[in-house]
């Protein structure tokens, strides 16, 4: 058969392509790097990550709508700070990190209004009831329950199957510091599984 | 048992794919921006985020939708496309098939199906090539796979993935960037890629050069992996050694997200391989079945089988309803005298051979139609279907004369092909020698 024919021809070794590469033809139209250019980067951005990214948040947070906060004001700091980006690779790292951030602040604002856990009407409405099993709702309750730090090393190892290097990056914190967290995270999640089944 | 950390990951996927959408983004007008007619595109003042009610998460697997600043610019999200429609938008690869001298496209051309228009031209960055397409359901969102260190007579696969997103009527109209799915290793050849029909996920499946088992009908182990295309993360892989794929492989997902189709050769046939994309577990036979099958001939195009039969067809095509594989169909030489290569295209005489299209069966495997039968006195070189409808009742294919390269001189046949019924459509800037070169 004609496919018979087609060998593997000479291998190469490839690099990992970067997470956030534009082709020149975004650039076209802008004929200086001034606002209108962070305008139409940024918006490229959102269209390309704002649901990642949101999805994310939601994870962290377990709330649909202050998920989307975090991530609108993440992209809006971004906007701000465009001129000061060395390299435009750098926006996605900046954006993660930033959400990750805003999720910390939304999550302290919560614990000293004396609140419990974000609940997520998303995550807990009629229609995640059905969308998401009874074990998934139970493993996100315990993941919710864990304090911020280990709740946080949880969701970028597991959920966005970081590294234990790229998690510490994200996090700012070190390679150490993830390991231990993410160690008791997953050990009191299984605990609180095992106390509720 | 799952261990704790795969409930986590399987927990924290399932909660984060009941978000469908987000809200526009939102920004303050740019300051001193007086010029041109920007200006008068721009909010009048900024508009702070305003913490929305719950989100509303679809039941339905819907698309994914990231709406633009309605500032003149917008364009609203595309709509469903219907049953049946033929989706106005291609993505071709022109000269992406010449294995020999040329591999890889060093463009990609956006067009419109129905004028045949060159719309935009797209370029990969830094050396990379196109090697391959495929499509979203919604018209508008591609993803382009390329190598940059093809040589001939390398086959087209791909090292790394560009998401292409069709915005007409704004700025460039399209956007591009590209995606954190990781290059595979040195020894992972990638033969098929196929966007699920949100565009959230992609298949990819391939075939990798090692050791044979014991038991195994050859070296190398054909994979099949889903990768998200937000964040790169390998989501599911199957593998074998019970099959080999080639570039000739195809891969597509049914409309809901559900399934995925698997055509290939093995021993002599063509089959389809219909794969529960949620299946748990990761062994690409045991976990999928064989939908359909035929004996291919191989055989040179003086010796057809009759009546129509797919018997030399290279690969099939499963309809987004996941109900039916449509072949491209060649019938018997009914000329009194063999043509030969080299001979003229079209002979003096009455029609003396067919082509067309046949429909089987997922369910069966049976025949269920002859989708379109074409009678002419031309030798018939290739004959190949492109897209298809949800439900395959229309689908996009061509007929052309011999071996020659796909233009409007060569072509016999280009368009939709409906039960007995064809409509042309001008002839896209592409190749039909590999797949994965065009896609809707």
């Amino acid at each position: 058969m004609a496919g018979d024919a087609i060998g593997a021809g000479r291998r190469a070794t490839f690099r990992r392509p970067v997470s956030l590469y534009y082709v020149d033809h975004v650039d076209t139209e802008d004929t200086d790097a001034g606002a209108w250019t962070a305008e139409r980067h940024v918006t490229a951005l959102y269209q390309a990550h704002a649901l990642s990214l949101a999805r994310l948040a939601l994870v962290m947070l377990g709330d649909a709508a202050a998920a989307e906060d975090v991530v609108q004001d993440a992209f809006f700091g971004l906007y701000r700070r465009w001129h000061r980006l060395a390299d435009v690779s750098a926006a996605l790292p900046y954006l993660r990190t930033s959400v990750l951030n805003g999720c910390r602040t939304a999550l302290r604002r919560q614990s000293q209004r004396g609140a419990l856990p974000l609940a997520g009407p998303a995550l807990e409405s009629a229609e995640a009831t059905v969308l998401l099993g009874e074990e998934h709702r139970a493993v996100l309750a315990a993941v919710r329950r864990l304090p911020d730090r280990q709740r946080e090393a949880l969701v970028l190892r597991y959920y966005l199957d970081m590294t234990e290097d790229q998690a510490a990056d994200a996090m700012r914190v070190s390679r150490g510091t993830v390991k231990s967290a993410t160690s008791r995270a997953i050990a009191a999640v299984g605990r609180m599984l095992k106390e509720g089944s | 048992m799952t261990s704790v950390e795969d409930q986590v990951r399987a927990a924290t996927r399932a909660a984060a794919e009941t978000l469908r959408e987000v809200r526009p983004l939102r920004l303050p007008p740019a300051p001193g921006t007086a010029r041109g007619a920007r200006p008068a595109r721009r909010f009048k003042g900024w508009i702070a985020p305003v913490t929305a009610a719950a989100a509303v998460v679809a039941l339905a697997i819907s698309l994914v939708l990231v709406r633009e600043i309605p500032n003149g610019r917008a364009v609203p999200p595309a709509p469903p496309v219907s049953s049946s429609a033929v989706p106005r938008y291609y993505v071709a690869l022109p000269g992406a098939d010449n294995f020999a001298n040329v591999p890889g496209a060093p463009t990609a051309v956006v067009g419109d199906t129905f004028t045949g228009k060159r719309l935009y031209t797209v370029r990969p960055s830094g050396a990379d090539k196109f090697v391959s397409v495929s499509a979203a359901a919604d018209d508008r969102t591609f993803v382009l796979g390329a190598n940059p260190h093809l040589s001939p007579p390398a086959g087209p696969m791909a090292t790394a993935w560009y998401l292409l997103r069709l915005t007409p009527g704004s700025g460039a109209g399209y956007t591009v960037s590209k995606l954190p799915i990781p290059a595979p290793a040195p020894d992972d050849l990638v033969d098929a890629t196929a966007l699920s029909p949100d565009g959230t996920e992609l298949a990819l499946a391939g075939f990798q050069d090692v050791p044979q088992p014991a038991n195994a009908p050859q070296a190398g182990a054909s994979w099949l992996r889903v990768y998200s295309v937000a964040t790169g993360a390998l989501l599911h892989s199957w593998s074998t050694h019970q099959a080999a794929f080639s570039p000739y492989t195809t891969l597509s997902w049914t409309a809901g997200g559900n399934q995925l189709a698997i055509g290939y050769t093995w021993s002599g046939r063509l089959g389809v391989r219909m794969l529960d994309a949620a299946s748990q577990g990761h062994d690409l036979i045991t976990d999928s079945r064989l939908a359909w099958s035929v004996r291919t001939s191989g055989t040179s195009a003086t010796t057809r089988t009759s009546p129509l039969s797919c018997a030399l067809a290279l690969k099939a095509l499963v309809t987004p309803d996941g109900k039916k594989v449509v072949c491209s169909a060649a019938g018997a030489l009914r000329a009194t005298k063999t043509p030969s290569f080299g001979g003229p295209a079209c002979p003096a005489g009455p029609p003396s051979s067919d082509a067309g299209f046949l429909e089987y069966s997922t369910a069966t495997g049976k025949l269920l139609r002859t989708l379109y039968a074409y009678d002419t006195n031309c030798v018939p070189g290739g004959i190949d279907t492109l897209w298809a409808s949800p439900s395959g009742d229309k689908v996009i294919g061509y007929i052309r004369l011999g071996l020659q390269p796909l233009t409007k001189t060569s072509v016999l046949r280009f368009g939709v092909f409906s039960e007995h019924k064809f409509t042309p459509l001008p002839v896209p800037p592409t190749t039909e020698t590999i797949p994965n070169a065009i896609a809707w």
